[in-house]
């Protein structure tokens, strides 16, 4: 017996490991081990997010360097841009065309004006219209290159006539988005009252989306105390500058305001140049990056997320880079937020001085990171992917399809609130309010709630309808009858009492 | 024990008259109601007492049941709820309140006892206490765009708290009606020196107990 058992040993062991083996591969499959987290809400509080870890969205793939692209360096890095074929990179006085497998496919060092050379100063902001014409900023020199598509200069669009700037002040046009029809749309320097929009035959069209001033009672209280003197040398107000746009498939502005504290630090602009941009209205928080931060702290970061770059995809999931934190929030087209990752540091999924940031194709996203001088590549794993297509159903109203995908997510996932809310719609569309509602409640959703919750007490009536009308009925007859009954009493005892 | 049967037999046990004829007469002739329950003796000092119970337990149970919708959207598996501290934060603000305002009047004439004040605070919770468990009972049934009808019972609750509060004060100390807010805008002004002195306090003893602590680990070291 005991042979027998000894025999068995060795193929027990490797049985074992390869278990074991199996699991590891398993593990690798699906989840990546970059930090991620999703906001939780723990309290009746309007403010009480907490941050609870979640499994990351993206797996990392690899980073882009100067030698895999066949340039010099990287490390004036600025912004990046994808379009349908290609990759735009703006590095210093360079512009980097690449394949989304970043194969270098032309590099534009230099411009011929009017037939003598001259080579690029510092690139920024890119865009690429859908015919491959690029258009990029150059704000050293205060001006927008307009390219062909086989990358010859086409124009240069240089401080359009209306805009006022004091002599000293110059023009530099840091980012770019041009739309369907070619308007263009610049956030600039030094220009406070808005984004450009320019005209696609080059004038000056009119300031887009202004942001406003913000002042308390207090500073105002401060500054009215102050004499003419004083008040000339503190700073003066200004309102914070956009920091990025981009363009959605509608034609509409999706912008990003660096500044920290700033209410509405993402805006959606329409024609009108009003933010339109979509917040759950259930609990009233719009989406601006971290929700819980710190707010004192001498080492560490404080405040609110600095945001300057943002993408947006075709349904809907936008992106935006919190450059304070080195960090990435996506929210769907609701505005709740889908995922968070990134940290600063060297090791995977974290960054050092990120810059741009962009979808690629369907399942990938790609950061320009200017501290490690490279392109990194991150791809959309069985969890991440299963949230972009339950936004994407959702996106398209199929809230039954979304629901399978969101279940998915919530068994990588379960403290995943909006991910209960995604199944909760589908629920509720198939007329299961019961399970509806609970959902929602988990979901911790007030407005879809309310939804189920009235059907399910309309329902809860009309079933108990009889049994309620039958328990009025016999109150009514017993306290009737125990009325009768006193009177009768009273009376024989009067009765009585006369005889 | 024939002393105890008599304190037993003494308490005056008609459920009715204390618990809801009283009450209910109170709120519906508050001057009336509060004379009577100082200059002749129709209030019961034990109804003060089970008032304090009663809070306390609705104070939980309002942190336990409160529907999903008025708890702001707020859901969480098995709830648990800090009983001590909710409790605290209940009979606190009494204890605040009856202290504060027994300061205030006892320098400036009123003729209110303590226990009169005390009493004043359980008759004029009352109301609220009733009208809170209706909210509470209502916004088990409400959506969101009907939870203003919950709401309203709770701040109807307190509105109807500080109205008969201020009338039962103004009766039992017999103040005039200017010298009444003067009163009541010293007992918040007493109530806040009460809350500052008890932090100070707190937070001086904390020093002093944390110094002795080091003392007795330098001690304890150098031995």
């Amino acid at each position: 017996m005991k042979t027998s058992c000894r025999n068995l040993m060795p193929i027990l062991k490797i049985v074992l490991s390869v278990l074991m083996f199996c699991i590891m591969l398993n593990q690798d499959v699906f989840a990546s081990d970059i930090t991620s987290y999703t906001y939780y809400r723990s309290g009746s509080d309007k403010n009480d997010y907490y941050p609870v870890p979640a499994p990351c969205p993206y797996n990392y793939v690899r980073s882009v360097y100067a030698k895999d692209l066949g340039v010099d360096s990287l490390f004036e890095l600025t912004g990046i841009f994808v379009s349908d074929e290609y990759v735009y990179i703006s590095s210093g006085g360079t512009i980097i065309i690449t394949d989304h497998d970043f194969r270098t496919k032309h590099v534009i060092t230099e411009i011929s004006v009017n037939g003598e050379k001259q080579a690029l100063t510092k690139i920024n902001g890119l865009w690429a219209t859908k015919e491959g014409e690029l258009y990029a900023c150059e704000p050293g020199k205060g001006r927008i290159l307009h390219f062909n598509s086989d990358w010859t200069l086409k124009r240069i669009l240089g401080k359009p006539e209306g805009i006022l700037l004091s002599s000293d002040i110059s023009y530099e046009p840091l980012k770019v988005a041009v739309d369907s029809v070619g308007r263009i749309y610049a956030a600039a320097n030094n220009v406070y009252e808005g984004l450009i929009e320019i005209n696609p035959d080059g004038t000056f069209s009119r300031y887009f989306g202004v942001v406003h001033v913000k002042f308390t009672a207090a500073q105002l209280f401060w500054r009215s105390l102050q004499t003419e003197i004083q008040r000339a040398k503190s700073a003066t107000w200004l309102p914070v500058n956009f920091s990025n746009l981009t363009i959605d498939k509608d034609d509409f502005v999706y912008a990003t305001v660096a500044g920290s504290g700033e209410s509405e630090p993402i805006r959606k602009l329409n024609a009108k140049g009003t933010n339109i941009l979509r917040y759950p209205v259930s609990t009233g928080i719009k989406p601006h990056g971290d929700l819980y931060v710190n707010k004192f702290g001498a080492v560490i970061k404080t405040g609110e997320s600095t945001l300057t770059a943002i993408d947006v995809n075709k349904y809907g999931i936008y992106v935006v880079l919190d450059t304070k934190r080195n960090r990435i929030f996506a929210y769907d087209d609701d505005g709740y937020m889908l995922y968070a990752f990134g940290d600063a540091g060297i090791t995977e999924g974290r960054f050092q001085t990120p810059v741009d940031i962009r979808f690629m194709d369907d399942d990938k996203l790609i950061i320009a990171d200017r501290g490690n001088m490279s392109i990194e590549v991150y791809k959309l794993n069985d969890y991440g992917s299963s949230i972009h297509k339950a936004v994407m159903y959702q996106y398209d109203s199929d809230y039954r399809m979304a629901a399978e995908e969101w279940r998915k997510v919530l068994d990588y996932n379960p403290s995943f609130q909006y991910a209960y809310v995604g199944v909760g719609k589908a629920l509720y569309r198939d007329g299961d309010y019961k399970s509806a509602q609970e959902y929602f409640k988990k979901g911790q959703d007030i407005d879809y709630y309310s939804e189920a919750f009235r059907k399910n007490r309309h329902e809860f009536f009309r079933d108990k309808f009889s049994i309620f009308f039958a328990a009025v009925v016999v109150i009514l007859l017993i306290a009737s009858s125990w009325k009768i009954y006193c009177k009768i009493k009273l009376y024989r005892s009067k009765g009585a009492a006369i005889k | 024990m024939n002393s105890l049967i008599r304190v037993i037999k003494s308490v005056d046990l008609d459920l009715k008259e204390n618990f809801i004829t009283f009450p209910f007469y109170i709120i519906s002739r508050p001057f009336k109601g509060f004379s009577e329950l100082k200059y002749e003796n129709r209030g019961k000092h034990y109804f003060a007492y089970v008032m304090m119970v009663l809070m306390c337990l609705f104070s939980i149970m309002n942190e336990l049941y409160r529907g999903f919708v008025l708890s702001g959207g707020y859901y969480v598996e098995n709830k648990t709820v800090n009983t001590p501290y909710v409790i605290l934060m209940t009979l606190a603000p009494v204890a605040l309140f009856v202290t504060a305002n027994w300061c205030v009047t006892a320098i400036t004439d009123g003729n209110g006892k303590m226990i009169d004040i005390f009493m004043v605070y359980a008759y004029a919770a009352y109301p609220k206490l009733l009208l809170s468990i209706i909210g509470l009972l209502v916004s088990n049934i409400v959506a969101v765009d009907e939870a203003a009808f919950a709401s309203f019972f709770y701040s109807f609750g307190s509105v109807a708290f500080a109205f008969y509060l201020f009338i039962g004060l103004i009766v039992i100390h017999e103040y005039t009606f200017t010298k009444s807010i003067i009163m009541i805008i010293l007992t918040i002004a007493a109530m806040s020196i009460i809350v500052f002195v008890i932090a100070l306090f707190l937070s001086l003893s904390n020093e002093v107990i944390v110094f002795l602590r080091t003392v007795l680990k330098e001690v304890t070291l150098r031995l």
